[in-house]
């Protein structure tokens, strides 16, 4: 059953959700299917924790589905669906942010080598530190692998704009992790 | 040239074959910007391993399908079921850290039966020697000739024998057993029965026994102390160890920094205050998952954490021995604790059985809850804990 629907676009799947409720469900499941993972990753990385990012995460599907069922038009629906997720993601960074300045935030270093998974978890930390827009870009772009265009159909931004905020985030996550990388 | 702008764009796949060929020139002179190059991709190949290993779980799945009606496709749970992957691991944990347990319990238990094991007992004695002798095999054995012992169990018991200055017993005299029963054992009263002994406490039995001076010997009530060591314990103290496997609700899925190899544990100690219940203290660490709502800097938050507590209270134990499954062997009990932890009062309720292999030594296999009430900001919070609990006793 699922099978094929993998090969309807994403489109036809948004307008399926409009109907019955059996085509209905097996429609979002499909899109859910194809998008969850990513969208999942991007709420985490931008919320930084897992509590909000699930919220997030419940949330945008169901305003998406919700838009779905009332029909509205929509082209880019991966983008569309990162939009509602990046709107709840900068409500509740809003609500909820704790500023940390960059000079305070102090990564002491380790007495052995650090392991990718400690890398990993240094990341996060040093996400934490970067502005919303610079996270984001450098999330969607780096992370989940999005060109800059499709990067800019979720955001709204310049393409230039976006090159410069990820420039701005490696080197900005370098500089944090600098002692650390340079004992990898 | 701007080699670090090159760099970026490399990253970001957007340099032709003219510009790499500058940069990569650039990297082969230029320490510097090897070390930066070198650290982008150390991370890139960081994150993309996270990217890789990046897991949807399948409750929050269930509730996104819940939440519009619909129900969750078995597609997407085998597909993106981290939760399935994440128990079949678990598992397999746990069953690592269960194994390990209940062989180190075991081997524990092993070197402790091997060390106070008794060399042997009087039930072994009793079942070696003819419980009565003929009053004349009494008086030709015997210095006192005026000696003739009127009953039977006069005839045959010692005097009264101070073991360990701690038991008095009374046994049969293996040097005055004939071979010729002529009388029919005697009846025991009820508060006589065969006890263990050690070979230093038989030889001092003995010992007693030859040097008393027969005519004097009484019938010995020793019912109190036959009662205490057919109880395994002279002191009545139940000195116990046990690990856990158990679940949280809330279930926090988060390491707990201060965790170290000090988790999952509780002692116990506890004292027999009548047959079949005994009371004392108990104290553990172990883990509980916490959910609650706090304020930070006039934010709502809601935190989920996973913290490593001490803990410690009040134990009251209830062996059911009419119930026993096994004769002597495995006995239901039941346990329960209130007390303290490091955030809040906590209460424990353990059913399970007791295996007694052996007077000193106990295993147990059970199933525990406890409930951990906490506060924050003025606002109670509950955790609830659910697993199996194991572990070995020592009986003093």
């Amino acid at each position: 059953m699922h099978n094929k629907l993998s090969h309807t676009t994403d489109a036809e799947l948004f307008g399926m959700i409009r109907a019955p409720h059996t085509e209905a469900e097996r429609a979002f499941a499909e899109l859910y299917n194809r998008y969850a993972q990513k969208l999942y990753l991007y709420c985490r990385k931008v919320l930084g924790n897992e509590t909000d990012a699930h919220d997030v995460f419940q949330e945008t599907w169901m305003r998406f589905h919700t838009a779905a069922q009332r029909g509205t038009g929509v082209e880019n629906i991966g983008g569309y669906i990162f939009r509602i997720a990046r709107n709840l993601c900068l409500n509740r960074r809003r609500s909820t942010t704790t500023f940390v300045e960059l000079e305070h935030t102090m990564m002491t270093a380790h007495d052995k080598p650090y392991e990718q998974k400690e890398l990993l978890s240094l990341v996060d930390r040093a996400l934490d530190v970067l502005d919303m827009e610079y996270r984001e870009a450098f999330v969607l772009h780096e992370m989940e692998g999005m060109s800059y265009g499709e990067i800019a159909a979720i955001t709204g931004d310049t393409i230039p704009a976006l090159k410069n905020r990820v420039w701005r985030a490696r080197k900005q996550i370098r500089k944090l992790l600098s002692p650390f990388l340079a004992e990898m | 040239m701007n080699y670090e702008e090159l760099l970026h764009e490399y990253f970001d796949g957007g340099l032709d074959e003219q510009r790499e060929s500058v940069l990569f020139t650039a990297l082969a002179h230029d320490v510097n910007l090897r070390q930066e190059f070198n650290d982008y991709v150390n991370l890139r190949s960081a994150m993309q391993s996270e990217v890789g290993s990046n897991t949807l779980p399948t409750a929050l799945s269930a509730s996104v399908f819940q939440g519009l009606g619909y129900s969750l496709p078995p597609a997407l749970v085998t597909a993106s079921s981290p939760e399935v992957g994440r128990a079949s691991g678990g598992l397999m944990t746990y069953g690592a850290y269960i194994l390990t347990s209940v062989l180190s319990s075991a081997l524990t238990a092993l070197v402790i039966l091997l060390l106070l094991r008794p060399t042997s007992t009087v039930r072994e004695v009793a079942q070696t020697i003819p419980a009565t002798i003929s009053p004349e095999r009494m008086q030709r054995e015997t210095s006192e000739p005026k000696f003739v012992p009127n009953t039977v169990p006069a005839s045959t018991v010692s005097a009264p024998v101070v073991l360990s200055d701690r038991k008095t017993v009374r046994v049969v005299h293996p040097s005055l057993i004939s071979d010729e029963v002529e009388n029919p054992a005697p009846t025991r009263s009820d508060n006589e029965e065969d006890v263990a002994v050690t070979s230093a406490e038989l030889r001092s039995i003995e010992q007693a026994i030859v040097s008393a001076p027969h005519h004097t010997l009484p019938t010995i009530n020793s019912g109190e102390v036959l009662a205490d060591m057919t109880s395994g314990s002279s002191f009545g103290l139940d000195v116990a160890i046990r690990s856990f496997t158990s679940r949280s609700f809330p279930s926090v899925e988060l390491p707990d920094p201060a965790a170290s190899s000090m988790i999952d544990f509780a002692v116990t100690a506890l004292y027999a205050l009548a047959d079949n219940h005994a009371a004392g203290i108990e104290f553990g660490r172990e883990s509980f998952g916490q959910e609650y709502r706090q304020t930070f800097s006039g934010n709502g938050v809601t935190v989920r954490q996973n913290p490593t507590l001490w803990w410690g209270g009040a134990s009251y134990r209830l062996e059911f021995s009419d119930m026993a499954l096994l004769p002597e062997m495995l006995y239901p009990y039941s346990q329960a604790t209130i007390g303290m932890s490091e955030v809040g009062p906590l209460g424990r309720f353990l059913l399970g059985v007791r295996i007694i292999p052996e007077q000193r030594i106990v295993f147990s296999l059970g199933l525990e809850g406890s409930l951990l009430a906490y506060p924050v900001e003025k606002q109670w919070y509950s955790t609830t804990k659910l697993g199996l609990t194991y572990g070995v006793s020592i009986r003093f």
